[in-house]
C-alpha cells in the first residue's frame, strides 16, 4: 500500500467531509433565533381598538407574542392553537398578545370578527417592533417569561404541543 | 408548510400597500425601546444620507434571497429601511446600527460578515488540509534525504561466488 497517497488523500478528504457533515446537518435557510436567552423589546403600540398596549404591564406574567398577518395562510392554520392556548393558559395567568405584520388593521379585525380572539391584537406601524424582534416572516411567536426573558421563538405556526409544552415549562 | 411560508413571503414582497411612512406618525403611535443612547449627534442630512445608503447596502432584506435592504422592494425591506433612516437621523453610528440588527437576526443579517468573526470555520478546514499536505512533504523530503547506508547491506549467499570473480578481475585490471 502507498502509504504517502493514503496520508495523502485522507489529509484533504478528511477535512473536506467533516465541513460537508456540518453543512449537510443544517438547513441554510434557518436563521438563528438571535433573541432567545435575551429580554424581550420594550414596546408600546395600539391595539387594533385604539387602546394603548405596553408590554411593560404584563411585567412579571408569561406572555405570548404572536406576529401575523391576514395574508398569511400559515398564520390562519395557527389560529385556532392561539385560541385554545388562550382559553386554557389565559386563566392561568399567561398574556396573549398579537402584534400585526406588514397588514391593514380592518383586515385584521375582520378576519378576527370571523374566528374569534382572546388577545388584544397590536398594529405597529413602520414595522418597527417587529424589527425590534428580527421578525423575518410570519408567523412567528415569541414566550417570553415572567422575567421579560425570550425563551423560545418559533418561526411558522406554533403546533399545538409545542404551545403546551413551552407554556407547561414557564408556568 | 415551507411551500405556505415562501408564499406568504412572495405575497409580502409583492405586496403593494404603502407602509405608514413619516417618522412623525410613527412616533406618535408606537415606540420602541432602543438598547442604548446614540453615540452621535445628529448628523448632517448629506452625511446622514450617506450613511443610511450604505448601511441599507451592508444589510440583508430578511425575506429576500441575496438582496440588500436597499434593493429590495418587498415591504419588510422598506421597514428596514426606513428603521434604518431613523436611527441614522438619530445619531446612532454605522456600528450601533449594525450591531442593533445583528443582535436581533444574527450575523446573517449582514452581506459581508466582519472578518474575523466567523471566519474560523471557513478558514479551519483549508489550514487542516494544509498542514497536511505540509507534513507530507516533509515526511518525503526527509525519506529522501536518509543517506544510503541506513540500509543494511545483507549480501546473497548464492550471488557470493559471482562477487568475487568480479573483485578478482576488477584487481587483475588495475
Amino acid at each position: 500500500m502507498n502509504w504517502k497517497v493514503l496520508t495523502a488523500g485522507l489529509a484533504v478528504a478528511v477535512p473536506l467531509v467533516a465541513v460537508l457533515a456540518a453543512g449537510f446537518g443544517r438547513d441554510p435557510k434557518l436563521r438563528s433565533n438571535a433573541l432567545e436567552g435575551k429580554t424581550a423589546p420594550q414596546f408600546s403600540l395600539k391595539t387594533l381598538d385604539g387602546d394603548p398596549f405596553s408590554l411593560e404591564a404584563a411585567q412579571g406574567k408569561p406572555v405570548v407574542i404572536n406576529f401575523w398577518s391576514t395574508w398569511c395562510q400559515p398564520c390562519k392554520i395557527e389560529h385556532p392553537v392561539l385560541m385554545s392556548a388562550a382559553e386554557t393558559y389565559g386563566p392561568l395567568g399567561v398574556h396573549f398578545v398579537a402584534v400585526l405584520y406588514q397588514d391593514e388593521a380592518h383586515k385584521a379585525q375582520a378576519f378576527l370578527n370571523r374566528s374569534g380572539s382572546h388577545w388584544p391584537t397590536l398594529e405597529d406601524p413602520g414595522g418597527r417592533t417587529a424589527i425590534a424582534y428580527g421578525v423575518a416572516g410570519v408567523p412567528e411567536t415569541f414566550f417570553v417569561d415572567a422575567n421579560g426573558t425570550i425563551v423560545r421563538k418559533v418561526s411558522g405556526p406554533v403546533s399545538q404541543e409545542i404551545m403546551v409544552s413551552t407554556l407547561e415549562q414557564m408556568l | 408548510m415551507i411551500t405556505l411560508l415562501l408564499f406568504c413571503f412572495s405575497l409580502n414582497a409583492d405586496a403593494a400597500g404603502p407602509l405608514p411612512a413619516t417618522a412623525e406618525t410613527v412616533a406618535e403611535l408606537s415606540s420602541v425601546e432602543l438598547p442604548e443612547p446614540p453615540l452621535e449627534d445628529p448628523p448632517d442630512a448629506a452625511t446622514a444620507a450617506s450613511r443610511t445608503k450604505q448601511l441599507q447596502s451592508d444589510l440583508r432584506c430578511p425575506v429576500c434571497q441575496g438582496l440588500s435592504v436597499g434593493d429590495s422592494p418587498s415591504d419588510a425591506a422598506r421597514a428596514m429601511a426606513q428603521r434604518i433612516e431613523e436611527l441614522v437621523q438619530q445619531g446612532y453610528t454605522e456600528d450601533q446600527i449594525t450591531s442593533y440588527f445583528v443582535e436581533r437576526y444574527g450575523a446573517w443579517v449582514e452581506l459581508e460578515p466582519p472578518s474575523g468573526q466567523h471566519q474560523a470555520l471557513f478558514w479551519a478546514p483549508i489550514g487542516a488540509v494544509g498542514l497536511g499536505l505540509l507534513g507530507i512533504a516533509a515526511f518525503g523530503r526527509r525519506k529522501k534525504e536518509q543517506p544510503s547506508s541506513a540500509v543494511a547491506y545483507t549480501p546473497d549467499p548464492g550471488l557470493e561466488p559471482w562477487r568475487a570473480r568480479i573483485l578478482a578481475e576488477l584487481d587483475g585490471d588495475a
